[in-house]
Formats: structure tokens, sequence, C-alpha cells
């Protein structure tokens, strides 16, 4: 199995934030710019704004951690701890399970009031099966 | 499963941050193994091992009716 170093991975996640942090900041930008959007203000410009702080607040914390060797050790060491490891497999699955019943039942209640909800809900489990599918296609390959 | 971590570790006087520290795991893992909550990796398992310069079979007590 191939593994990161942990310091490529702060790495790959400080990249991760940089791109957050400009998706974030285009999305305002055309959110705030641009009039034929200005219905939908209320809900992207929420969105954004919580992307840009997440993205921001996660990127400082992980600059700090490139320089802070203890600490750095320290969450190393949580986050490659095995059974951690496996606790959040197992969370994972749970999660994936959970999410995906819930789904479900949301879709048939929705049934009873709105037909394009439903039809939305029932894609986006379709999607997500098919996606499931095609993630575990992707790891068999991989191990 | 069963282990022999708790009284190898209590024989060299050493606490279970000290094993936890050796073998690259937090403190809770060793708990989780010393209960038999958790199942080490054949890594981990290693590790074990070589600290108590012994092999995996005499720390780790395999009962064949375990589900893996």
């Amino acid at each position: 199995m191939k593994t990161l170093s942990y310091e490529k991975r702060l790495n790959q996640r400080l990249f991760v934030n940089i791109v957050c942090i400009i998706i974030s900041v285009i999305l305002l930008a055309l959110i705030l710019g641009i009039e034929k959007f200005a219905p939908l203000r209320p809900m992207y410009f929420g969105a954004s704004i919580g992307l840009f702080l997440v993205s921001t607040a996660l990127f400082f914390r992980n600059k700090a951690l490139r320089k802070d060797q203890e600490k750095m050790e320290r969450l190393k060491l949580l986050e490659t701890d095995e059974r951690n490891v496996y606790i959040l497999r197992v969370s994972y699955t749970i999660f994936t399970y959970v999410s995906i019943g819930t789904l479900y039942i949301s879709m048939l209640v929705s049934g009873f009031f709105s037909t394009t909800v439903f039809y939305t809900l029932e894609t986006l489990l379709c999607l997500n099966l098919l996606l499931i599918l095609m993630i575990r296609r992707l790891v068999e390959k991989r191990y | 499963m069963k282990t022999r971590i708790a009284e190898l570790r209590r024989q060299q006087k050493l606490s279970q941050e000290d094993l936890a520290m050796a073998v690259g795991v937090t403190r809770q893992t060793i708990t989780s193994l010393e209960v038999g909550k958790y199942t080490a990796s054949l890594v981990l398992a290693h590790k074990i091992a070589r600290f108590f310069h012994l092999t995996i079979e005499e720390i780790f007590l395999f009962e064949e009716e375990e589900s893996l």
C-alpha cells in the first residue's frame, strides 16, 4: 500500500485550502458583481462566506503546524494511530448507510408533497449508489 | 483478543504512555489492546513483539473461534 508522508499530506491540504479560498472568492465576486444573480445572493453569499472562513482558518492552522514540529508530531500520531483510523473508517461506513437510508426515507416522504423534490432526491440517491459502486471498483483495483 | 501486554508492561515497569510512544500509537490504543476491545494490526503486533523481544504468538493469544 502506498502511503504519503505526513508533511506531503499537509502540503496537499494547504493546496486544497488555497483552491477552496479561490473558489469562494470567485463565487462571492460572481454573486455580488453580476446583477443577474441578485435573487441568489442570500443563499450563495452565506455558502461562499462559510467556505472562505473555514478554508482560511484551516490554511493558517496547517501553515502553523508545518512550523511547529512538536504540534505536528502530536497531530500526526492522532491521525495515523491505527485505532483512530479504524474508528474513522467504521464511522464513515455507518454514516454512508445512515445517509443513504435518510435520503431514501426523505424521497418517499417528499413524494406526498412535491414531485420535483421526489425526482431530485431519487436522482441524488441513484447518483450516490452509483458513486459508491464506482469508488469501490477503484479502491479494489488499488489493493 | 487476549494479550499479555499489560503483564509484560508491568514487569518492565512501563506506563501505557511509554509503550504507546515506543510503538507509535496513542495511549488509548494500548488501553484498548490490553482490555481486548481492539485487535492490533500485523504491523503493530510486530512492533510490540519487537519491543518486548518476544514473538507475536507469545504476546497475542489467538483463539480459534475469534472472528477476524
